[in-house]
């Protein structure tokens, strides 16, 4: 059923942080990993050992170079930010109206959008339709492949509760990703992105994407460290709180 | 966009298809006799091949092809879906017609029917127009000259075949007439179109679709990948702006070529038929080159992830995008 469902209370989505993510493709990785083995796999590849690979992955990370323009007084800032990529769990997702089997859906129950592979044509039109780049098409398989939040995770009993999360989530390094409801102002991810400020990619679009992303913290500026070091913290040994045998040491050796 | 050879012979051959369906029913409807009694079997036949041929293209597109029939049930949101449904229903009166063309349905309300086939053939038309107009992702095809270039190319098209195959029209001279101003107008209605998508820029840009731009200039740094994928291959196609120069030329000569057959046939009625013979080589290339043009220059936002420039073409002063580019 392609037309929307009412706008449910729940909105689980993603909350990405740019400020810690080092661009290691980890969750990428276990992306690929669990969806080619999940209840939705495989993911398949083309030619995967041959001239031009090419394949299907449902999370990219992208790279950015971000640069201050140089202004009177300061020189050009330059800032690297890696910039992970999938699908945000719209709230309004042309992808899903477009689609003419049904295939493309979102769930009531918590906003997630799935694509019905025993369904689905090949069409392609949904992957037309969505601005971010979250669809893609497998030559292999016929269908539409996209981002499942891992559904076949979250709600999985026979999982510990701790691995009761998207793959992503759970293999980042950093602990850049953090999966949750953001359609209640009271949840971990929501306070998170209320204290960081996080934002919708393109709202441009007004297709209005559930995931958020922490913008980066502001960096230390280098050359301005370089010029004008701040001072070492000054060492401080209070030997009163030393125990008998170092207090004695430090007594004998400060004479 | 890709422009997938499927998608476009489907778009060419289905509305050169549907335009032939409306005149012949505007034809009947009001009796006008463009086509003579004998010919409208013919003129019919040809139409739905085209239409068949198109909807066969499209079916050819499909990844998985043995479900296709499920591409019917979304008609509530989907205009992909609508369109299904109105183009086999095109096939109802168009069909009832010909058993009345052949003697085999006299009691046929026949005006009525042609009534139905022009409202169905339109109604097609303008479903396929929506399911392009409709894509925000991709800006370019909700332009206001879209639609109605859309309508003014499977008419002209669709006259074409109509002509081709009518011995003796009636009121050629007439018909052959409007026909030329039909082509005229696909013309004006796409250079219209090239020229906005030539000086608009994109609606958002690498600084919005990543949320940096609080902090400066976005480029790509890196790639997050190193072979093509399918995003790069199907929303990334660009065309070197070289070849779309020319193409655009080839086709508004095409364009043109096809009014100037039109408006000699105008002074000549006898000549229509052969006439219009000749203008169907030119209106299919026109057509082609136009739906494929369509495609090859649209530029969809995903390619801003990809470091596309969002500025307008014109603009830009190099072809397609590069993977980074200067801060402005
Ligand atoms: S990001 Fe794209 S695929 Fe995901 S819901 Fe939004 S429009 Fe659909
Ligand atoms: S590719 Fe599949 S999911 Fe996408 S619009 Fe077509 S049928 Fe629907």
């Amino acid at each position: 059923m392609t037309m929307l469902p009412p706008v449910a209370p729940v909105k689980l989505g993603l909350v990405i942080d740019l400020d810690t993510c080092v661009g290691c493709h980890a969750c990428a990785v276990a992306c690929k990993q669990w969806n080619d083995g999940g209840q939705f796999g495989p993911l398949p590849d083309e030619r995967a050992f041959g001239k031009d690979p090419l394949g299907v992955w449902v999370n990219r990370v992208h790279s950015y170079e971000v640069t201050a323009p140089a202004t009177a007084n300061a020189p050009a800032k330059h800032m690297t930010v890696h910039f992970p990529r999938s699908c945000l769990h719209c709230e309004v997702p042309e992808c899903v109206t477009v689609c003419p089997t049904g295939a493309s859906y979102k769930r009531a129950s918590d906003g997630i959008v799935l694509v019905d592979e025993d369904k689905c044509i090949g069409c392609k039109l949904c992957a037309w339709a969505c601005p971010y780049g979250a669809r893609e098409f497998s030559e292999v398989k016929g269908t539409m492949q996209k981002c499942t939040l891992c559904v076949d995770r979250i709600y999985n009993e026979t999982l510990d509760a701790a691995d009761r999360q998207p793959a992503c989530v759970q293999a980042c390094p950093t602990r850049a990703r953090h999966f949750g409801d953001l359609g209640d102002a009271s949840s971990a991810v929501s306070k998170l992105v209320a204290e960081r400020g996080g934002y919708a990619l393109m709202p441009e679009s007004g297709f209005r994407p559930v995931n958020r992303y922490l913008p980066p913290r502001p960096r230390r500026d280098a050359a301005a460290a370089a010029t004008n070091p701040a001072p070492a913290p000054a060492e401080t040994l209070d030997a009163a709180k030393l125990p008998p045998l170092l207090r004695w040491l430090d007594r004998v050796l400060s004479r | 966009m890709n422009p997938a050879l499927s998608v476009v012979l489907f778009t060419t051959l289905a509305s050169a298809g549907l335009g032939a369906l409306a005149w012949l029913g505007v034809d009947l409807a009001l009796g006008l006799r463009v086509v003579a009694p004998a010919r409208v079997v013919v003129v019919l036949a040809a139409a739905l091949a085209l239409l068949a041929g198109g909807l066969l293209a499209s079916f050819w597109h499909l990844g998985v092809k043995t479900r296709a029939w499920r591409a019917f049930s979304q008609w509530r949101s989907s205009w992909l879906s609508r369109e299904a449904w109105l183009s086999l229903f095109a096939f109802v009166p168009a069909l009832a017609l010909g058993a009345h063309a052949l003697g085999r349905w006299p009691a046929l309300p026949y005006e009525a029917t042609a009534v139905a086939l022009v409202l169905l053939a339109f109604a097609t038309l303008y479903a396929t127009t929506r399911i392009y107009t409709s894509l925000t992702a991709i800006p370019a095809w909700s332009r206001a000259p879209v639609a109605p270039a859309f309508f003014m190319l499977a008419l002209a098209a669709g006259a074409c075949w109509t002509l081709a195959l009518t011995a003796a029209p009636a009121n050629a001279n007439v018909f052959a007439a409007v026909v030329a101003a039909l082509w005229l107008l696909a013309a004006a209605l796409k250079i219209a179109y090239w020229r906005r998508i030539d000086t608009q820029a994109l609606p958002a840009t690498r600084e919005s679709a990543t949320g940096l731009g609080r902090y400066g200039h976005v480029s790509v740094f890196e790639s997050p990948h190193t072979e093509a994928n399918f995003l790069l291959r199907e929303m990334g196609y660009v065309l070197a702006r070289k070849h779309g120069k020319r193409l655009r030329a080839l086709c508004v000569g095409a364009m043109t070529s096809c009014a100037v057959l039109f408006a000699f046939a105008a002074a000549r009625p006898g000549s229509t038929m052969v006439v219009a013979m000749l203008a169907v080589l030119p209106a299919t290339f026109a057509v082609f080159v136009e739906r494929w043009l369509f495609f090859a220059q649209a530029r969809h936002l995903v390619t801003l992830y990809y470091g596309a420039d969002p500025r307008a073409v014109a603009d830009q002063g190099r072809p397609g995008f590069a993977s980074s580019s200067p801060a402005p």
